[in-house]
C-alpha cells in the first residue's frame, strides 16, 4: 500500500512535470482508473487536474484512442441510494488557482466503449480539451487502489 | 518544574526560620525526584485506567448494528453464478457481507467491491470466514457467467446471485433496497440508481450490520475483526 502510494506520488510527480511542459498553467496532478473486470466495456477515469495559471479555464471535452466516447460523470448518494449522471458544468470549471478533483464516488470521466480491457499497469492517454488554454494529456495509469 | 523550585539560600543570608531553610535549602534535588516519582506514578496509573476503559468501551461500528437482530430474509429465487440456488444456511459460520449492485456500474459498484477486497487482504489469515455476495439488480444484463467472471476479479472468494426480476425485486425489498433504471448513457445503455449499502450477516443467519454507501476500508477492517 505504502509502495504503491510512493509510486502514486512519483507518478504525479512525473505527469506534474509534464503537464507544466505542455500547457499554459493547467496540470494534471492525478490520473488513474482501476483494471477492468472481465465483460466490462467502461471505466471511470479520476483525473485530477489544477488551473496555475492567472486565468480561469473550463473543462471542455476529453477524448482518448481506447475509449469510443469520454463523459464526465458524477455519481451522486441520495439516503444511500446511488446514481450516476452527467456532471453538471458547474463542477468542470476551472477557476485561476482552482482544481477539479475526481475521485472514486463522485466526479469522474467516463469512459465508455472500451477497444480494449484495461490491465494493471497499463497507461492510457487521455487529451483534455480547456477553454482559453492548451490541451493537456492525462496518462491515466490502471491501478487498483 | 525548576521555576517553582525556591533557589537556595545564599549562606550569608540568615535563615527566617530553621525549618523552612532545612526543606527548601538543603536538598532540592531530592524534592525534584519525588516529584518526578509522583508524576510517574501517576502517568502509569492513568495509562492502566485508559486501557482498562478501552477494553470496557464498546467497538465503535461503522456501520448500524440491529440492537435486536432478526433472521436475515430469504434469498430463494436467486441463483449463484455457479448454477446453485442461494441457500444462506451455506454461510453458517461465516460472516456474509451482501451488496446489491450491477456489473456495468463503473464507479460506485467497483468501488465498493475493491474496498471489501481490500478490507479482506488486510485481515490475513481472519478473511477466511468474511464472505461477499454481490446481488445484481440488472438481471437483463448480468447473466451468471459474467457475472461471476466480475466479482472473482475483485476477490477470488466472492461470489455473484441474480435471478428472475420478480425475485430479484422481492428480495431486494426484503432487503430495504432500492433500485431503479437511471439515466440514459450517451452511446448506448443505462445506469442504475440502487441503494449503495453494504449488509452484513453474521455466522448465526442473523442480519447484524448495514454499512452506509461511502465506506472507509480502514474502519470497515475494524468492524469485520470485532463481528468474525
Amino acid at each position: 500500500m505504502r509502495t504503491r502510494r510512493r509510486i502514486g506520488s512519483v507518478a504525479c510527480v512525473a505527469l506534474l512535470v509534464a503537464g507544466c511542459g505542455a500547457s499554459g498553467g493547467v496540470v494534471v496532478v492525478d490520473a488513474w482508473t482501476r483494471p477492468t473486470p472481465p465483460g466490462v466495456d467502461s471505466a471511470a477515469f479520476y483525473v485530477t487536474i489544477e488551473n496555475r495559471g492567472a486565468a480561469p479555464s473550463r473543462y471542455l471535452g476529453a477524448t482518448s484512442p481506447v475509449c469510443a466516447v469520454v463523459v464526465p460523470h458524477l455519481s451522486t448518494f441520495d439516503d444511500d441510494v446511488a446514481s450516476m449522471g452527467d456532471a453538471p458544468s458547474a463542477v468542470l470549471e476551472l477557476a485561476a488557482g482552482g482544481r477539479i478533483e475526481m475521485e472514486p464516488n463522485g466526479l469522474h470521466l467516463m469512459c465508455l466503449g472500451l477497444t480494449a480491457p484495461l490491465a494493471e499497469g497499463d497507461e492510457i492517454a487521455v487529451d483534455v480539451e480547456l477553454d482559453g488554454a492548451d490541451p493537456v494529456v492525462a496518462t491515466v495509469i490502471v491501478e487498483q487502489r | 518544574m525548576t521555576a517553582t523550585t525556591p533557589p537556595t539560600t545564599p549562606p550569608t543570608a540568615p535563615p527566617t526560620t530553621g525549618h523552612d531553610a532545612r526543606v527548601g535549602g538543603r536538598d532540592p534535588r531530592r524534592r525534584v525526584r519525588r516529584v518526578g516519582f509522583v508524576v510517574a506514578g501517576l502517568v502509569v496509573v492513568a495509562a492502566i485506567v485508559w486501557f482498562g476503559l478501552g477494553l470496557l468501551r464498546p467497538h465503535p461500528y461503522s456501520g448500524t448494528v440491529m440492537q435486536a437482530p432478526t433472521a436475515a430474509p430469504s434469498m430463494e429465487g436467486l441463483v449463484r453464478s455457479d448454477g446453485t440456488p442461494v441457500d444462506l444456511a451455506d454461510y453458517r459460520g461465516d460472516l456474509l457481507l451482501v451488496y446489491f449492485g450491477y456489473t456495468s456500474c463503473p464507479d460506485v459498484c467497483p468501488t465498493t467491491l475493491a474496498q471489501v477486497a481490500a478490507a479482506r487482504r488486510q485481515l490475513g489469515d481472519d478473511a477466511e470466514d468474511v464472505r461477499l455476495l454481490l446481488v445484481s439488480i440488472d438481471p437483463a444484463r448480468d447473466e451468471l457467467d459474467r457475472l461471476g467472471d466480475y466479482v472473482r476479479s475483485f476477490d477470488p472468494t466472492f461470489e455473484g446471485a441474480t435471478g428472475e426480476p420478480e425475485a430479484v425485486e422481492r428480495v431486494a425489498s426484503q432487503y430495504g433496497v432500492f433500485f431503479a433504471e437511471g439515466e440514459a448513457i450517451e452511446g448506448g445503455g443505462y445506469t442504475m440508481d440502487h441503494t449503495s449499502t453494504l449488509m452484513g450477516i453474521d455466522g448465526d443467519g442473523h442480519l447484524r450490520i448495514v454499512w452506509p454507501a461511502l465506506l472507509d476500508v480502514d474502519r470497515l477492517v475494524a468492524d469485520l475483526r470485532e463481528l468474525s
